[in-house]
């Protein structure tokens, strides 16, 4: 079981182990987000916690492989009994301790976009990578294995089926998966209840 | 070479709209003769001459685009000001004259996309021939080794070449009448250029399947909602003198060219958004905008149009050209430049 530490909505690990597992069990990376305490403006070589999407979030908890920890609740708790010496003594507090104080529902997650939530699973399913697309303009990009060994392959995007949307978002986002040697990915799910998905390359004629 | 580009575009492009005006000539204030002339000038001269335009619209079209099919008229709207796309061209109507130099047939100078297919086909050459020059080398290493027999890929490359050379295509035949060509190619206008082709210079009358059309019946085909938050903008940009062209094909709504697509390119990219709605885009929305635009060196700007919102106008209410003015006064637009930053490759 993977404790996700829920603060201020973000989904947050803060087990090196538990890290380690989702990367190499359930193929979710999510990113490093913790800086030194001394550089608050440090922005690479980020260390622990690990922040996860509400995607990410959400499918764990779906998939029973992972539980919600109200972070300031165990926090307290955990104080609540110890003596100042032994809170000394006891070093970083754990998340792991907080099995008493798990959080059922997914309330205080932040929520994923539906649309966008059916797209992630739809991948997640096909045994791919994903990661937020924020960095390259896309929702998600996803990769055909770790984000460490492979460029993306795709920047995906969720819709709803009969969802308008404007013809120069086809455009842009077609363009700018090309122009980085992707494809641009658009799916839906259809009345029928199959998922279905088209991918898009720019073709530059004239 | 250069030179006489710039010198034939700057004789051609005088005209920064499709008005015909006589300049004045120049003023030295301490010679009588050069200020008489000057005054007989500014008395006599004929006045802005409009060049009247007439388009149609068929408002089943999809594409909501004013369509202009006389020849000339089309030159004119390009040549002054840059209005509107030929339907089979990149943006100038060039496609009668690019079919007859295809053809063999006399069509004059070549066009922006014909320069560019060649600039392509180069740099096509060029890529395969270093390709081969490269596979050559790696064989005739294989050659030294006595791995393989040796063989001249460059010449058996050529070989193929002269016999891929591309006919006339058989639809070709359909396009000759006589002993010229069919006009296929009409010039498309945006709904915006159109508008303001229509009420903001004058020049156009559009008429439908009814005739021509009446304000109130263009303002409501061609203004509603969306439309006319692109307007505003589009008339904004237009009255501070900027040459405004669609800019679909870098996924915004403008972009903006200082005089004109053959001086120079566009420098900026333009998204019309109405600034009183909260408009929901995911962050990485605006990330892909800004990145498509910064990938073809523009800068990219928000346009904030403010005032009454565009779906709850009564465009009905819009009858003469003063009603069209009055709803437009209503509006003002801010500019807001936005750009991808980077911190950790920005820092010293």
């Amino acid at each position: 079981m993977i404790d996700i530490a829920i603060i201020d909505g973000r989904g947050l690990v803060f087990d090196v182990k538990q890290i380690e597992e989702l990367r190499s069990k359930h193929h979710i990376c999510g990113i490093l987000t913790g800086v030194l305490p001394q550089f608050p403006q440090q922005n690479v070589f980020m260390g622990l916690p690990l922040q996860l999407m509400p995607e990410d979030v959400w499918y764990l908890v779906d998939q029973d492989l992972a539980r919600l920890v109200d972070s300031k609740r165990a926090h307290e708790e955990f104080y609540k009994d110890k003596e100042p010496e032994e809170e000394a003594s006891s070093g970083m507090v754990r998340i792991a301790s907080a099995t008493k104080h798990g959080l059922s529902p997914h309330s205080h997650a932040r929520m994923p976009n539906p649309e966008a939530y059916l797209m992630y699973k739809y991948l997640m399913a096909q045994g791919l990578y994903i990661m937020p697309g924020l960095r390259f303009g896309c929702q998600y990009m996803v990769y055909p294995g770790d984000p460490l060994r492979y460029h993306a392959h795709y920047n995906a995007l969720g819709k709803s089926w009969r969802e308008p949307f404007p013809v120069l978002d086809i455009v842009r986002s077609g363009r700018l998966a090309t122009s980085v040697k992707k494809n641009w990915v658009i799916g839906a799910e259809s009345p029928d209840g199959e998922y279905r998905v088209f991918s898009i390359e720019w073709a530059a004629f004239g | 070479m250069k030179g006489s580009w710039n010198k034939k575009i700057n004789e051609v492009y005088v005209d920064p709209l499709p008005f015909e005006v006589q300049p004045l000539p120049t003023l030295i204030l301490h010679n009588p003769v050069s200020v008489l002339y000057f005054l007989y000038k500014l008395c006599f001269s004929p006045a802005p001459r409009q060049v009247k335009i007439a388009g149609t619209f068929d408002p089943n079209d999809p594409s909501m685009a004013v369509r202009v099919t006389d020849e000339s008229t089309m030159l004119r709207l390009w040549e002054m000001g840059f209005f509107g796309k030929g339907s089979l061209s990149r943006s100038e109507p060039s496609w009668y004259g690019r079919t007859c130099r295809r053809l063999g047939l006399d069509g004059g100078e070549m066009s922006l996309e014909e320069l560019t297919e060649l600039r392509r086909q180069k740099r096509r050459i060029l890529k395969r021939e270093r390709d081969l020059a490269e596979r050559q080398e790696l064989h005739n290493k294989l050659v030294a080794e006595g791995r393989a027999e040796p063989v001249n890929l460059i010449e058996l490359a050529a070989l193929a070449e002269e016999d891929a050379q591309p006919p006339i295509r058989d639809e070709d035949r359909e396009l000759v009448k006589g002993d010229t060509i069919i006009k296929l190619e009409h010039l498309q206008l945006m709904p915006c250029e159109a508008l303001f082709l229509q009420l903001g210079l004058g020049v156009l009358d559009i008429s439908d399947n009814d005739g021509v059309m009446s304000i109130m019946k263009s303002v409501e085909s061609l203004a509603k909602g969306k439309l006319l938050t692109e307007y505003i903008a589009y008339h904004y940009y237009r009255s501070l003198g900027w040459c405004v062209r669609s800019g679909v094909k870098f996924g915004t709504d403008f972009i903006l060219y200082r005089r004109g697509p053959p001086f120079q390119h566009a420098e900026f990219a333009v998204m019309a958004v109405y600034a009183n709605r909260h408009e929901i885009h995911d962050w990485w929305w605006s990330q892909g905008v800004a990145r498509v635009v910064g990938s073809v060196k523009k800068t990219l700007a928000f346009a904030y149009v403010e005032g009454p919102d565009p779906d709850l106008v009564d465009y009905s209410e819009i009858k003469t050209i003063s009603d069209w003015r009055a709803l437009l006064a209503q509006y003002s637009v801010q500019s807001v430049i936005y750009s991808r930053w980077t911190p950790n490759r920005t820092r010293d």
